[in-house]
């Protein structure tokens, strides 16, 4: 089964020209965001930020006495 | 006869560096993103896809930021030209991580040159020379 935004378009081939504008459209959206960018940026993020809260979302759903289906045991 | 055309898989580090109007390399960088639409044998792996959204976020791009991004990503880079995280990825991406890939910050790019290895492409579009440790061939 394809999925539906396949269906409805997504493969519509853009030209060279259209697909450079909209590379450089997002170049401006995004600024100077990546300014600083540094190797390793994403990974960090994921166990600085992500790892960390799905922890303590396991020990509160453990703590508080969740149903079977969803205690850690 | 059909000759087997050899595949390409992108890197993150390209689509980061098109965007990165502060990057050198973001003109070339561009040509290769723009190609991904127009040829046949350039593929982006879920990882790469995944890592970028992770860079946007951890750059801070809010949510309403991300959806202007992803919706003309999503028509720069088509559906059919992504590959997909498989178990049989994921195999590779342990094997990798078991003999080559030693260094720091390497889960992605582990996931991304499994991926390129178990669907059989020869060389990866980055400058990342450690993907040649992983047995893709970077080119740029």
């Amino acid at each position: 089964m394809e999925p539906k935004a396949q269906k409805e378009g997504e493969e519509k081939p853009l030209t060279r020209a259209e697909a450079e504008k909209l590379v450089s459209e997002m170049r401006d959206l995004i600024g100077d965001a990546f300014k600083n960018h540094r190797d390793g940026d994403a990974e960090e993020y994921l166990f600085r930020e992500i790892v960390p809260m799905g922890k303590k979302g396991a020990r509160l759903r453990r703590g508080g006495g969740g149903s079977r289906a969803t205690t850690n045991r | 006869m059909v000759v087997p055309v050899p595949l390409q898989i992108v890197d993150t580090v390209v689509l980061i560096a098109a965007l990165n109007r502060n990057d050198a390399l973001y003109k070339r960088a561009t040509e290769h993103v723009v190609n991904i639409g127009l040829r046949r044998d350039i593929f982006v792996p879920s990882a790469t896809l995944l890592e970028l959204d992770l860079e946007l976020k951890a750059h801070g791009r809010n949510l309403e930021a991300r959806l202007e991004d992803h919706s003309r990503l999503q028509r720069l880079i088509p559906g059919s030209r992504v590959l997909p995280i498989t178990p049989g990825v994921l195999t590779r991406a342990t094997e990798l991580s078991m003999t080559a890939a030693t260094w720091r910050a390497s889960y992605f790019d582990t996931l991304i040159a499994a991926t390129g290895l178990e669907f059989g492409a020869d060389s990866a579009i980055t400058t990342d020379r450690k993907f040649a440790k992983l047995g893709i061939e970077p080119v740029f």
